[in-house]
């Protein structure tokens, strides 16, 4: 019976935010034991929700979304209880180190020699500045590696910017092409697709070293600069770009080639069916689905050149018929006629979604501060080894674990590390009591 | 000794690509970029991704899709029917020699073709066949069709992204699709490493719907959010949780990107050097305040419309304060710090000339490597069909009779 790939393998986690934590979540799924390292000295807003200690009334007010609690409830330790994070926490050993004392990193190089990988995605400064830079922990471990995911790279003239995954796609090109075709960027809002983009290339990255290193001995330091991997994903328009000097603008819902495509308004409180016409089969296609309306005949739009001339018109008449249908209905409608179409749909819709269910893309999973609840699982499926599914366990957990049998700490030097404060269950304030 | 030029990651493994678009090629893009040897295999018409562009002049040329051109690097191309019985029997021939096919047809295609998974494995056991389709293999909306928009409808957060009075609006170019190619190397990586282990082989089932749905953007959290207590995001607009400046503003030359979580005021302060906004977030009530965002925007329009967004971007990162650059792709192409990196390279193409195309997605000793551009329709069908097959010119005569390459 095989096992999973990365089972055997020890991961250091030492990030932030979602791009890192969605890398070493990926390599949990595939065997490896990841292990997650906080400071308690330091609570990472935007990782674990907004504020250490938030209050009943405090979640109340910031409404469901910003806080993300189970049944709207902050409870003790509300950082173990927040969505943003709870979403890819699952089977992480969680231990805690405060990096900033030199007897923090001598443990978590204790913890080097015993592990295989250290991924981190935070400014491209601070590793070297917490004495844990590529070549101490290569001299410590020559079979170590490292992934590194600064935003920017370790070199050039914005290598030390600072700002989130939406500063970063704008700079680099991203934010420029994404946007209403009739609106200017003015009325952008942010969206973070850099971040799941890292963490895949990410997951593939600590592969590929392994591989590597099973053949040569050698460990590997991998920069992975968020900007220029998410930066493939338009990589055609640099291509052009480079080519041809055009300046690409934002197309909407619309399609450089296929049209018509749009968003459609539904029946109901904000309901909308998406359609993407490509071929003049497909357009047949809608005719047949929307049964055959006699202004579909129009001559003018019988080709893709004139669909994409009247495309203004045409959102407006395919308008006319989705408005009086739910989002399903047309997505079925269109669908049978071979048309590819889709309903948006909101969270809830996902939940009850046949075609997820059938598939079964949620899964029960228990934390120890939230119970049980149904979780978006795996982004993929094989017929391979069972995909690891580890409970969600909060900030320090396994402390004695990781630091006693993975680090190999003796009772007194466990008993040092607690000591000096680098073992916790909360959030601490400079004076060491919780906050 | 360390060899001279070291192994790249993936040297040695083998990868027959049959997918066409987006998601496929951009994962047998990835594996060939760090070194595993892959043969593309298009129909007889071309990948459709050769019809889409953009392309140089208003003459589409299958030869000089930028799309064709980026997703397909460091492959040879050959040409097969595999709806043609000599097509079959060359694509199973291929996969006596391949540790990996990568497929993107309607599921049961290939069965239908006589080139199921139960088939392929009776050629080569440890074969890991990955296919990318819209919805996955089983489900009821298996057979249905995707397009990029549809995935980010259906897999979110489409549903809250764009203006609150507006439709809901999708992301930029085909980036959901290629992320399905991303997720579909990784897998695919993973599933190499556990044959090499085990000698087991996989089939790697990837639907661009669910490698959506369970994207780290915003989406996982809104899921499990809604799963904890019912709540449901609603695209927001660009209205401001708080009066510091946060959204994408006007400048001298275009525009820039500003969020300022409350952390970040002290640095927009020291940037904007303004008495007057240094007294009103010194008063800890600012964040309820209507005249402090009034004031702020008093401050904040004339200061970037002194600046162009490069002025801007670097007068506020010197403090700290994350303000960054809209740039286009073309701004990008002229862009300092890029051109620094060496984001593009330039290569040779037969047909399209020296072009600059996209560099490393991230960088490691002996690892990415630009070893040929992407291949012309056919260009390697002697070589690999001879070398590798052992195909004499009878052979190889026979087949381009019957029309299967």
């Amino acid at each position: 019976m095989a096992r999973l790939p990365l089972e055997g393998i020890r991961v250091l986690d030492l990030t932030v935010v979602w791009a890192g934590p969605y890398c070493t979540m990926l390599l949990g799924d595939l065997g490896a034991e990841v292990i997650r390292l906080d400071n308690p000295y330091l609570f990472p807003s935007s990782t674990k929700g907004f504020a250490a200690r938030v209050t009943k009334e405090m979640a109340e007010a910031l409404g469901p979304i910003v806080g993300a609690f189970p049944d709207r409830d902050p409870g003790e330790r509300p950082w173990n209880r927040h969505a943003m994070f709870n979403c890819h926490n699952r089977g992480r050993r969680m231990a805690t180190v405060d990096l900033s004392k030199e007897s923090g990193r001598d443990a978590v190089l204790r913890l080097v020699d015993a592990a295989d990988v250290l991924v981190e995605n935070n400014a491209a400064r601070v590793l070297d500045k917490l004495g844990l830079g590529w070549d101490v922990l290569h001299d410590r471990n020559p079979r170590f590696i490292l992934l590194r995911m600064p935003p920017m790279g370790l070199s050039g003239a914005y290598h030390d910017f600072v700002g989130f995954g939406a500063h970063f796609e704008a700079v680099s090109g991203l934010t420029a092409v994404r946007g209403y075709h009739d609106a200017d960027l003015t009325s952008s809002t942010s969206v973070f697709h850099m971040d799941p983009a890292s963490g895949a290339a990410g997951a593939f990255a600590v592969m590929a070293a392994l591989r590597r290193r099973a053949r040569t001995g050698e460990g590997a330091l991998i920069e992975l600069p968020q900007a220029e991997n998410v930066m493939q994903q338009i990589g055609e328009l640099f291509v052009d770009a480079a080519r041809t000097g055009r300046q690409h603008e934002p197309l909407g819902n619309r399609h450089p080639t296929r049209a018509p495509q749009g968003c459609y308004r539904c029946a109901g409180e904000d309901r909308w069916v998406v359609i993407s016409v490509g071929s003049d089969d497909e357009w047949a296609g809608l005719r047949r689905a929307m049964g055959d309306p006699g202004w579909a005949a129009d001559g003018r739009y019988a080709t893709l050149e004139g669909r994409r001339d009247a495309h203004d018109e045409l959102d407006g008449r395919i308008t006319s018929w989705t408005s009086t249908l739910d989002p399903d209905d047309a997505f079925h409608r269109c669908q049978a006629e071979g048309v590819p179409a889709g309903p948006v749909m909101t969270e809830a819709d996902a939940f009850a979604d046949p075609h997820l269910r059938a598939r079964g893309f949620f899964r029960a999973n228990t934390g120890a501060e939230t119970g049980t609840h149904e979780y978006p699982a795996h982004p993929w499926h094989w017929t391979g080894p069972e995909l690891a599914w580890g409970p969600i366990a909060g900030m320090g957990h396994d402390n004695e674990y990781v630091w006693r049998e993975v680090a190999g700490l003796s009772p007194d030097e466990y008993d040092e590390l607690d000591a000096e404060g680098h073992l916790s269950l909360d959030y601490l304030g400079p004076d060491g009591k919780p906050l | 000794m360390p060899p001279a030029v070291p192994d790249q990651p993936l040297d040695g493994i083998r990868v027959l690509e049959l997918a066409q678009g987006v998601q496929g090629p951009y994962c047998g893009k990835l594996l060939a970029d760090f070194g595993a040897d892959v043969v593309k295999a298009e129909p007889p018409a071309g990948d459709v991704a050769r019809r889409q562009g953009p392309f140089p002049t208003a003459e589409p040329d299958p030869e000089q899709s930028a799309l064709f051109l980026h997703c397909n690097t460091n492959k040879r191309g050959v040409t097969l029917d595999p709806a043609t019985p000599g097509g079959r029997d060359l694509v199973r021939r291929l996969v006596r020699h391949a540790d990996v096919v990568i497929e993107s047809e309607a599921p049961g295609t290939l069965a239908r073709w006589g080139l199921g998974e139960e088939v392929l494995r009776s050629v080569n056991p440890r074969l890991v066949l990955t296919s990318v389709t819209p919805f996955g293999q089983d489900g009821p909306y298996a057979g249905y069709k995707g397009e990029e928009i549809v995935y980010y409808a259906m897999g979110g957060p489409m549903n809250s992204t764009g203006l609150d009075e507006r439709e809901p609006l999708k992301l930029g170019g085909s980036v959901v699709s290629y992320q399905a190619g991303n997720l579909a190397a990784t897998a695919t990586l993973a599933a190499v490493l556990v044959a090499e282990q085990s000698g087991e082989g996989t089939h790697v089932d990837v639907s661009s719907l669910e490698s959506q749905e369970g994207s780290i953007d915003r989406r996982l959290a809104f899921l499990t959010g809604y799963s904890y207590n019912g709540g449901l995001p609603r695209r927001e607009g660009t209205q401001r949780l708080t009066p510091a400046p946060m959204g994408v503003y006007p400048c001298a030359d275009g525009y820039v990107q500003i969020i300022t979580i409350p952390a970040w005021v002290p640095r927009m302060l020291a940037t904007l050097q303004d008495d007057e906004l240094d007294r009103l977030y010194a008063d800890p009530g600012w964040m309820l305040d209507p005249a402090v965002l009034e004031a702020t925007d008093a401050v904040l329009y004339p200061w970037l419309l002194e600046r162009t967004r490069m002025e801007a971007m670097l007068d506020a990162q010197r403090h700290a304060w994350p303000v960054t650059a809209v740039n286009t792709p073309a701004d990008v192409v002229a862009d300092p710090h890029f051109a620094e990196r060496g984001f593009l390279v330039e290569v040779d193409h037969p047909a399209a000339g020296t072009i600059r195309q996209p560099g490393p997605p991230f960088r490691m000793d002996g690892g990415w490597r630009l070893r040929r551009p992407a291949p012309l329709l056919g260009q390697h069908n002697d070589e690999v069909y001879r070398e590798r097959l052992g195909l004499g010119d009878a052979e190889l005569a026979d087949l381009r009779a019957a029309h299967a390459i």
